[in-house]
This record gives structure tokens, C-alpha cells and sequence, in this order.
């Protein structure tokens, strides 16, 4: 049996996990646009759902910040603290 | 002697023109107010006019709208108009509200080294969400003006004679307030998926410099 060290046993749960929140915001974006006709631009870019995707599976800039944008949010609905400030 | 107020609004693409026609009440507030407007509209909005306009008219107020990086930011056709490290001494002495991406990473922090009173910006890339029924009338979109309303509020508030610190916490509780409505059963389906989005605006909008500062 090949033994892991610690530092590549973290690696690889922190890939895990990143491949979890992709699938998760993935997942949510799809869900958010079967019906509707909602836009979204990123900076100069206005994204079509398929490239919203494809830019989170290449986990690029766009990718990142979209992935970033759905996270946070659900953390702080999750820590209540998108309900304090209202 | 009338306070001189500067706005650049690039018009060329999707994202630019929700902004120019957006920031169009913004227009007809400050003339109302008694500002002396530079308002650097469509090609109007290039590096040549604006430094032109920065040293004759010496605004105490800029209000930029467009497309932007880390350390620059653009107007009419992606064209820069200020660089970090580039126009140290223009900007001195200003108020600056920059609706760009990223401008509050770098460039706002290294305006506030250079003199700049204070500089209202977003960290990451501004994100809006919208409607697709209504790209040819922004100015109805539902969507866009959970957005923009807020957003503008910035600038409406410093026009007004508040300190930018009033400002910045007024937009700020306005995107609170419009947070609540968008996961409420009162917003449409496509208001409720743009959520986090707005969200994100709010967490990256930053205040820095002086929080006193008045631009009248």
C-alpha cells in the first residue's frame, strides 16, 4: 500500500472538495435557468449559461468569481449574516 | 465658484450601456443641484478629453462607469483613461467613485498614497445581473435596477453635499434592502437567481481614504 504524506493527503481533500463546489454552483445555475431569462455580465463579459459552466469547469477568472459569488452568499445565508444588516 | 463634477460613460457593448443610460438620471440631478457637469459620454469618453477636462475644469468629484482591471480603467472602447502609477498628480485633491472592476484592488489604494481624498470602488469584478426580455430597455429592467439603483446611490449622495462615509452605508443598506426582497416570494424568478450576485457587489464595494470627506 502506498502511504500518503499529510501535505498530499490535504491536496487531495481540498480538490475533493473544490470538485463538490463546482458540481454544487454547477448544479444551481442549471437549476436557476430551466425556466426565466436571466443575464448575467461579469466584467466586460456577458455570459451564456453553457459559458458560465465551461468557465467553471476550466476554473477560469469568470469561473472563479461566479463560483465565489454563489459560495459566500450561501455561507452567509447559512451564518445568518446576510439577515443582520436589514 | 460652481463645484465641477466629471462622469465618464462609455457606450459600446452590453454591459457599458446599461451603465450609460443608467447614470442618466444621475445627469439631470447634479445640473439640478447647481454642478458644473463634464459629462464624458460615448467616444467623448477618451484619455485626451479627460486629462483636457481634469486640468481646465479641475472636478472635485469623478464618477467613472466602464470596464476596468486591478490597475487601470477604461473608457469608450476599452481605451484607458488612468493608469496606476501613471496620473499621480491629476487626481489629487478628488472624490472618486469608480463603478469599474477591480479599480478599489490597486489603483484606489494607490490613488489614497497619492492624494486622492477618498475613492469608493468595487475589490472584484462588478457583477450585474438582468433581464434578456429587456437588453433593448435597460431603463425597464427589474432586474438591472436592483443593481443600479443602489449602486447610483453613491454618486447621488456625494452630489448631495454627504460625506462619502454616508454614501458608501446608504448604498450599502440599499443593497441590504434589496437582498431581502430578492429571496422574498415578492421578487420574480429571475430577481430571486440574481441574488447572489448582488451579494457579491456588496461584500466587494469598498471605502477608502478619508470617510469625512465632502465634495461641496
Amino acid at each position: 500500500m502506498i502511504k500518503m504524506s499529510k501535505k498530499q493527503q490535504v491536496e487531495i481533500k481540498n480538490k475533493a472538495i473544490n470538485e463538490d463546489v463546482k458540481r454544487l454552483v454547477i448544479a444551481r445555475i442549471q437549476a436557476a435557468s430551466k425556466k426565466g431569462d436571466l443575464g448575467v455580465i461579469v466584467g466586460s463579459d456577458d455570459i451564456k449559461k453553457t459559458n458560465i459552466i465551461k468557465s467553471i469547469q476550466e476554473e477560469n477568472e469568470v469561473g472563479i468569481r461566479i463560483v465565489e459569488a454563489h459560495i459566500n452568499f450561501l455561507k452567509a445565508m447559512a451564518s445568518g449574516e446576510i439577515y443582520q444588516d436589514e | 465658484m460652481s463645484n465641477v463634477f466629471l462622469i465618464t460613460r462609455p457606450n459600446y457593448d452590453q454591459g457599458t450601456n446599461y451603465l450609460f443610460l443608467w447614470t442618466k438620471s444621475i445627469l439631470g440631478f447634479s445640473k439640478k443641484r447647481g454642478w458644473v457637469v463634464l459629462n464624458l459620454s460615448d467616444k467623448k469618453a477618451n484619455r485626451k478629453s479627460f486629462l483636457s477636462y481634469i486640468k481646465k475644469q479641475n472636478p472635485k468629484f469623478i464618477f467613472f462607469n466602464g470596464h476596468g482591471s486591478a490597475t487601470t480603467i477604461n473608457g469608450h472602447n476599452g481605451e484607458m483613461l488612468v493608469e496606476t502609477g501613471k496620473d499621480k498628480i491629476i487626481l489629487k485633491g478628488k472624490i472618486i467613485y469608480a463603478r469599474c472592476c477591480e479599480a478599489a484592488k490597486v489603483f484606489g489604494r494607490q490613488c489614497i498614497k497619492e492624494g486622492v481624498l477618498a475613492f469608493i470602488g468595487y475589490k472584484e469584478k462588478y457583477l450585474l445581473g438582468y433581464s434578456k426580455r429587456k437588453v433593448l430597455k435597460p431603463l425597464n429592467d427589474e432586474v438591472a435596477k436592483l443593481f443600479m439603483e443602489p449602486s447610483n446611490l453613491i454618486a447621488l449622495s456625494i452630489l448631495k453635499g454627504n460625506s462619502v462615509e454616508h454614501a458608501f452605508i446608504k448604498s450599502q443598506k440599499q443593497m441590504s434592502k434589496n437582498l431581502s426582497f430578492m429571496m422574498s416570494t415578492k421578487a420574480t424568478y429571475e430577481q430571486r437567481n440574481a441574488v447572489q450576485y448582488l451579494h457579491s457587489n456588496k461584500m466587494n464595494q469598498v471605502l477608502l481614504g478619508d470617510f469625512t470627506s465632502k465634495a461641496s
